[in-house]
């Protein structure tokens, strides 16, 4: 018998036995549990945190659409003094399996043991951790990102840890991180199915980084990491420097007068011979350079970043992307994956206050990859957002760009918001962003336009309640694939309310009903792709 | 053959059950017309934490608690809310600070993001202390799952408010619960 063919019997006894501790634990705690603390003299003190999420209905495109979902997070951490102790259960509970596939699961995902103290962490179980700023190595999660697994259907928070354990420790001008385990090799695979497939973590890392301040304004640091896969990547070596330099503590005028001016510069190469090889950026050579440059002065900043990847895929724990990351829900789906097998680029940003204080912002992102030819990615955007103490808040953008990775050949996007004070805590929201799109495919143009406005109302202390609604005539978009035999030309709308509401300082509920648009989304970094969803979702998250 | 129809979308929409727009509409009248959950009380102790600002310079929660309360603010260069809210921490700060009252704000920002932190920071005239955050390390020590979420915490380092999100008009309860704090003369000079 297949053991993910229902829930688990062993899994549902280690639930019981986890909420048995919680409650051994709570009654033996602090009567005052909430956020741990840190004093030596601190009591033991329990923090429990809960996620879940009741949804009926599901990708319209995908049978049957009825389903009913269960996803359960539940967050347990003891601490007492300077050490703490957690777990992590997670369970999801379709009303059925997927095509056969069971996708049942209940199961302990995450367990930890961490202690601190001066200048020293300890930790052991499932741990996080960037070195440098990722090119080697970059361990981490999307917390309160429930994702979609497409194939099976399936839920699970997307968490890229790294099974084994890490030391750091900081003292004086130096820092150093030190690293191994097991990490996540397949993070689209969600729990629960690893014996069905395979498993989502594979083969070992081993490594760190170590970094030290020769003056205020001088830094440099030094990474290793030895990764042993079980395909075809086989053992690897990798290595990095990086250089921070910051020229206002090296030169007076600048700190006197209040600007700020940094350089950032981070190198990583494949079986790399420091001495040897130098930071060499050849075409044939496997490597990674990221460089970062600040300048501020006043009320305005600016960023400038590049990028060169080639043949530096490490197959596990990617390194950040390095496209802007816009809040606007249009330019959002519009984002950019990191290919690192050959991708270069640059990001400009500035930011500053305008008089009357309205803030402006301006983005140029660029990125080129080269899948059969160049693939070029652009995105040019300008932002205008009225003073925020004004009893009427407002902001407007325009963006343009193409995407030939996603054979758009030209897009321009135009959007605002509107915040207007009703008083007595209550707030009305009005957003309305409106896209153009053109599309190259086989020398064949398509045209179409994306629409998405909302309109809510919010009181503070209590909660928020509107409605969503998002427009296009995508072609893409149009046809649905349940019906093989059938192609759909009208234009496709999204219809939806939302509504959440603070139950006490440790609970929120948040519904959502109708329909919601798929698409790629991008958290904190990181992008992923969202199925269509139709029907209602329940989202409860609590603290203990 | 093409169908104008959609009739498949329909027929699945129209089996939808209809009680859930209750239950939305319910809840939408009861955010409207209930008092705010707002509570001043012992809410657990304030992990202690150490961080960098982008400068490089080190910061600790209890050299803040040393001069008096703290706003402690967790938030992202991404994030639309965070951007609002800012400002607002910032003319709490600016009114209390003589007060003794530290607003600290920990950028959870990913490595991709850090250097628009300063041009944030500067965009906003932000004078009180950012810190980042990289790895989330602080974050995690405070169970942070959305940005951006904001705790109050006393001189004697324990939160006595959080907030999660922010909404227009927050800033004026946070703004009240500053002021029961200041009053309640937990505050050592």
């Amino acid at each position: 018998m297949n053991r993910h063919s229902r829930a688990r019997p062993g899994s549902t006894q280690r639930l019981v036995a986890v909420a048995a501790c919680a409650i051994a634990l709570a009654a033996s705690a602090d009567a005052t549990a909430g956020w741990p603390g840190a004093g030596p003299d601190e009591t033991g003190q329990v923090l429990a945190t809960n996620l879940l999420l009741y949804q009926v209905g599901r990708d319209p495109d995908v049978d049957p659409d009825t389903l009913t979902e269960t996803f359960n997070q539940f967050n347990l951490e003891y601490s007492h003094g300077t050490w703490r102790v957690g777990l992590r259960a997670e369970s999801f509970r379709p009303s059925r399996d997927d095509g056969g596939i069971p996708i049942t699961y209940d199961e302990i995902t995450q367990k930890y043991v961490d202690w601190r103290g001066d200048g020293l962490h300890l930790r052991v179980g499932n741990v996080y951790a960037t070195l440098g700023r990722g090119l080697l190595f970059r361990a981490f999660e999307l917390s309160g990102v429930i994702q979609d697994a497409v194939f099976p259907g399936s839920k699970y928070v997307d968490s890229r840890d790294l099974a084994g354990f890490i030391v750091n420790v900081d003292r004086g001008p130096a820092r150093a991180t030190l690293l191994a385990g097991e990490p996540v090799r397949f993070p689209e695979l969600p729990h629960g199915l690893e014996d069905f497939f395979m498993p989502r973590r594979q083969g070992s890392v081993s490594g760190g980084h170590a970094a030290v301040r020769l003056h205020r304004g001088l830094e440099i640091g030094a990474g290793y990491l030895r990764t042993q896969m079980t395909n075809f990547l086989g053992l690897e070596e990798l290595g990095s420097t990086d250089l921070t330099v910051r020229l206002h503590p090296l030169i007076p005028v600048l700190r006197e007068n209040g600007a700020e001016a940094s350089f950032y510069l981070e190198y990583g190469g494949r079986s790399w011979r420091p001495f040897a090889d130098g930071l060499d950026t050849d075409e044939a050579t496997p490597h990674a350079l990221y460089t970062a440059t600040e300048l501020s002065y006043g009320r305005w900043g600016l960023s400038f970043e590049t990028k060169e990847y080639r043949d530096f895929a490490l197959g596990v724990n990617d390194p950040p992307n390095l496209v802007p990351e816009m809040r606007q829900h249009l330019l959002n789906r519009m984002s950019h994956f990191l290919l690192q097998d050959n991708e270069r680029g640059h990001q400009l940003s500035v930011m500053g206050a305008l008089p009357g204080d309205w803030t402006a912002q301006l983005e140029l992102a660029h990125a080129m990859n080269q899948i059969n030819g160049p693939r070029d990615y652009r995105l040019n955007f300008i932002g205008l957002e009225s003073p925020v103490h004004a009893a009427t808040r407002g902001e407007i953008f325009a963006a343009t760009g193409h995407d030939e990775v996603e054979s758009i050949a030209d897009h321009w996007t135009v959007g605002g918001s509107l915040d207007r004070d009703l008083g007595g805590l209550l707030a009305l929201l009005v957003s309305f962003e409106y896209q153009k799109v053109k599309r190259e495919i086989f020398d064949t143009d398509v045209r179409f336009e994306n629409i998405f406005c909302s309109v809510g109302v919010s009181r503070a202390g209590l909660g928020t309640a509107g409605v969503l609604a998002e427009f296009s005539n995508d072609p893409d978009e149009k046809d649905d694939g349940l019906t093989f035999d059938v192609v759909e030309t009208e234009p496709r709308h999204w219809l939806g309310a939302y509504a959440s509401l603070l139950i006490d300082t440790g609970h929120e509920v948040s519904i959502f009903a109708g329909r919601r648009r798929g698409g790629t989304a991008c958290t904190s970094g990181t992008c992923y792709l969202v199925p269509d969803f139709n029907g209602v979702e329940m989202r409860v998250s609590s603290r203990f | 053959m093409i169908n104008t129809d959609s009739r498949n979308r329909a027929g699945r929409r129209d089996s939808r059950p209809a009680f859930w727009p209750l239950m939305v509409a319910a809840l939408v009248v009861a955010a409207l017309f209930m008092p705010p959950a707002v509570a001043a009380e012992d809410l657990g102790g304030a992990p202690g934490f150490t961080l960098e600002t982008p400068g490089g310079e080190k910061m600790s929660l209890g050299d803040a608690l040393a001069k008096g309360p703290v706003i402690l603010d967790f938030w992202a260069t991404w994030c639309g809310p965070c951007r609002k809210a800012l400002p607002h921490l910032q003319a709490l700060y600016e009114a209390y600070k003589d007060d003794g009252l530290t607003v600290i704000a920990v950028s959870t920002d990913e490595p991709r993001n850090r250097p628009k932190i300063n041009s944030t920071v500067r965009s906003l005239g932000l004078t009180f202390p950012v810190l980042v955050d990289g790895d989330k390390v602080v974050a995690r020590l405070y169970r942070i799952d959305s940005v951006p979420t904001t705790f109050l915490i006393s001189q004697a380092g324990r939160v006595t408010a959080y907030h999660r999100g922010f909404r227009e008009g927050d800033e004026k309860l946070l703004a009240r619960e500053v002021r029961e704090l200041l009053a309640d003369g937990q505050v050592t000079p």
